[in-house]
């Protein structure tokens, strides 16, 4: 057993080392429940994500301090709860790492930034091969919503535009590029149909700031289905999607 | 802090009755810790890092901020540590400080080092004092007081103090950094010191830092610089620098208090520094060689508070400055003894190889190099570094390589020629001007905005020499644009052949005027010279280019072109017929009338 003291909005455990999280951590309810059922070890590997994370990515990612080091670049703390929620399941980390390399092969530095932004604020779905899925609204006869006519998005369609002309300024919140968002801005969206859409990390241009980061500028996707009832993702792996 | 408390209080004939006190319960501590502060993480950051400060002024302290892998705040100072008498002292008595007879130390008010329960409800603190680690935990318990608990101790050899405080979302906590920047020294923040903001000034009591707001620093401890309350508006990006106790701050240590004299003080300061940064800026940006160099001295801190600047000349608009190899600011400039500056930060991936994008290396006239060089009117990229250009691809000049030429001196080569939709008028364009030439009813050529192309339309003039087409200056006395300074080199070259010319173009002028009713007019069309009249019989294409090109364009044989126009039309036969060589206009009012008559 541990020393530890719980308040109202805080739990502390004097293991070898000082650890306290908030209430709005996101496993205070499992702490509190190890605590309660005295599993003591269960408690401190809760409360230390960082002993979790090294653990599943096994050598392939370094940890320096607070920072995580993919081939010694710095990746953003973002992908943190992705980690541990594939970790939880016991998912393998292949994917995890295709996708970080080719975050990594994005070309501009503020696009990457961007990306972690949306990363950090939704629900992601990774394929095996790294790749990020997106929902997409087209009009009835699958054609793109905004023209009607220039885009026709049928199940396995390549679309793609040169990325300069994708507008990457996330001010912008209306502008050029192709238009993917997470399950939160399917709403928003114009259209009848809804595809799911795969996308190459390093295709990612744009993730205006309206919305809550929901929506994302794209240079090149891939439909991959379509779906009638879309859900919101409830894990990070492509394998255990809905979609 | 040094923080005196001596009030006058002289009584006669009163009773006392009691002395005020306050009770400890949880309300009041409520108030002291969560209530006290606006900016509660903002608080405990600075409280902190103040108490660590004020310990250990010689060694860095060492922060690691939350982050996912670690949500926790911790501070750890290599003072002398807390005895288990002073942890009681310091951590469970609301308003009890060491500092208050000092002005070298920041603390005084006795409330920082609880800060944390602004947020939290525990934080545990690690006492290294003594050759004893003792670990303790300040919490709040049921009731709304503060207890203290000791939890384990043993033996060490390091000294100092951490404070570990539980944190929800990191980038407050990120945020809350700013207000320790210019600790001394520089607090080491997750293994590395703590970056600070730029300075691009350093003088008496204040710095000009590179972007931001003012700010006033109080010690080390820097506070924001409340302009509504001083009556100063945009001030530049000042931070006033005042010793501990020159000015009062509040309680919550989150500003300083707006005294009529502190307001007095500031706004004294403020002119004061207002005036000195002034006279040396342009000693400052006499220094710089490049504009990434201009813009960094300038950015945030001179253009948006309209200190003028003397006799620089930065003016181009639309034009686009790389200060980083993967950012990109587009500046929009004009001049006018002020500088408006507007700055939009963009990445460089939209450059594309239809962009005129140029390698910055002449400060001095690239101006003048590119100004006829560009290809189009598209917005111009000025980069300092082409590595980030040769990774995307993307052709560029260097700005060296293109040879200086004075505008006036040299006629540039139009880029662009168009007529302006229907009318007679020829534009010009040499990429960075547009100038009319425009061809009247009397095959007069006029000129507007043709400050550079005197050359251009001399070297028009001899082609259409060759081609047995005669120019006349429309207006000797000027009038328009600059065109009075190119005539005399203007009529040398049409001159010799006025009359000639005079004599021609007036035959066909009254002979379309009598016959149609309308001038004759030549005007410029995108396919050439042609006769706004379109069934004209003499009407000759001619093509523009021939007129601008390089080469001299081949004679054309005028009578032959007529001789063959008569052949076609029938109209013009009897001005065949009637034989032609006639000089005067009378003769050819006669001819024609001839003419109308059959």
């Amino acid at each position: 057993m541990y020393p530890h003291l719980i308040t109202d909005n805080t739990i502390t455990i004097l293991a070898d080392d000082t650890l306290s999280v908030t209430r709005d951590h996101p496993s205070f309810s499992a702490i509190l429940d190890a605590l309660r059922e005295e599993r003591w070890d269960d408690a401190v590997d809760l409360m230390t994500p960082r002993r979790r994370v090294s653990s599943f990515v096994e050598g392939a990612m370094e940890i320096v301090g607070n920072t995580i080091l993919r081939g010694g670049t710095p990746v953003d703390n973002a992908i943190v709860p992705h980690i541990l929620d594939l970790h939880q399941q016991g998912l393998p980390v292949g994917p995890l790492l295709a996708f970080l390399d080719k975050v990594l092969a994005n070309p501009s530095m503020r696009s990457r930034n961007q990306l972690w932004r949306f990363v950090a604020t939704n629900k992601i779905t990774i394929t095996p091969e790294g790749d990020l899925l997106f929902y997409k609204k087209v009009k009835d006869d699958y054609y793109d919503v905004h023209t009607g006519k220039s885009n026709r998005y049928t199940v396995g369609s390549t679309h793609s535009m040169h990325r300069s002309l994708v507008d990457d300024d996330p001010e912008s919140t209306c502008s050029h590029g192709l238009h993917v968002c997470s399950y939160e801005y399917l709403r928003e969206f114009g259209g009848q149909r809804t595809l799911v859409c795969r996308v190459n990390p390093a295709d990612v241009v744009s993730v205006p700031i309206d919305y809550h980061n929901t929506k994302v500028r794209v240079c090149q996707l891939t439909v991959v289905k379509e779906v009638s009832n879309p859900t919101s993702p409830t894990t990070t792996s492509y394998e255990e999607c809905p979609f | 802090m040094l923080i005196e408390i001596n009030n006058t209080h002289q009584s006669s004939g009163l009773t006392k009755v009691c002395d005020f006190a306050i009770e400890t319960n949880g309300v009041m501590i409520k108030a002291l810790t969560s209530r006290l502060y606006s900016n509660p993480i903002g608080s405990i950051v600075r409280e902190l890092a103040s108490n660590a400060l004020d310990a250990c002024p010689t060694s860095p302290m060492e922060i690691s901020m939350p982050s996912a892998l670690d949500p926790q705040f911790r501070i750890r100072d290599y003072g002398p540590g807390l005895s288990p008498q002073q942890m009681v002292e310091v951590f469970t008595r609301f308003g009890a400080s060491t500092k208050r007879n000092t002005n070298t130390q920041i603390g005084g008010f006795g409330l920082g080092a609880k800060s944390p329960f602004a947020v939290v409800n525990s934080y545990a603190i690690t006492s290294y004092h003594g050759g004893t680690r003792t670990s303790y935990l300040a919490s709040i318990t049921a009731n709304g007081m503060p207890t203290l608990h000791q939890t384990h101790s043993a033996p060490t050899a390091e000294t100092g103090l951490e404070i570990t405080v539980p944190a929800g979302d990191p980038s407050k906590w990120r945020e809350a950094i700013d207000q320790i920047h210019f600790f001394e020294p520089s607090p080491f923040v997750d293994g590395a010191p703590l970056p600070r903001p730029e300075i691009t000034y350093r003088g008496t009591n204040f710095f000009v830092q590179r972007s931001g707001k003012p700010r006033i620093m109080v010690g080390p401890v820097s506070y924001p610089l409340d302009q509504m309350r001083i009556n100063h508006h945009s001030v530049p990006p000042f931070v006033l620098q005042f010793a501990i106790g020159e000015l009062e701050v509040t309680a919550s240590r989150e500003e300083v208090v707006y005294s009529p004299a502190t307001i007095s003080l500031l706004d004294t300061r403020i002119k004061e520094a207002t005036a000195e940064y002034r006279a040396n800026l342009s000693t400052i940006l006499a220094k710089c060689t490049t504009v990434p160099e201009i813009w960094r001295v300038l950015e945030g801190s001179v253009l948006d508070h309209n200190i003028k600047l003397h006799d620089y000349d930065v003016s181009s608009s639309n034009v686009y400055l790389v200060a980083d190899d993967d950012i990109f600011a587009e500046i929009t400039l004009r001049q006018q003894n002020r500088v408006r500056w507007v700055p939009r930060w963009t990445s460089g991936d939209h450059l594309s190889p239809q962009h005129d994008v140029y390698v910055l290396d002449d400060i001095r006239r690239w101006q003048e190099r590119i100004q006829f060089h560009r290809k189009s009117r598209a917005p111009l990229f000025l980069v300092k570094d082409p590595a980030s250009l040769d990774l995307l691809g993307i052709p560029y000049t260097r700005i060296s390589s293109i040879p200086t030429a004075s505008p006036l001196r040299r006629a540039p080569r139009p880029r662009q020629l168009r007529t302006m939709g229907s009318s007679n008028k020829l534009i010009v364009s040499t990429g960075s001007y547009e100038h009319y030439i425009e061809v009247d009813a009397n095959l007069n050529i006029k000129g507007t905005n043709i400050r550079l192309t005197f050359d251009l339309m001399r070297s028009i003039a001899e082609r259409l020499k060759v081609l047995g087409l005669y120019v006349i200056p429309h207006n000797h006395r000027g009038g328009v644009g600059n065109l009075v300074e190119a005539l005399p080199l203007w009529e040398q070259a049409a001159l010799p052949h006025l009359d000639e010319a005079k004599a021609y173009f007036q035959h066909h002028i009254w002979a379309s005027y009598h016959t149609y009713n309308k001038p004759f007019v030549l005007a410029l069309s995108r396919n050439g010279l042609v006769p706004t009249i379109p069934r004209m019989p003499t009407a000759k294409h001619l093509d523009i280019t021939t007129l601008m090109s390089d080469k001299m364009p081949a004679p054309i044989d005028w009578q032959k072109e007529i001789d063959d126009a008569v052949k076609r039309h029938p109209l013009l036969k009897p001005l065949k017929a009637a034989s032609f060589g006639f000089q005067h206009a009378d003769e050819l009012t006669s001819i024609v009338s001839l003419i109308i008559k059959e």
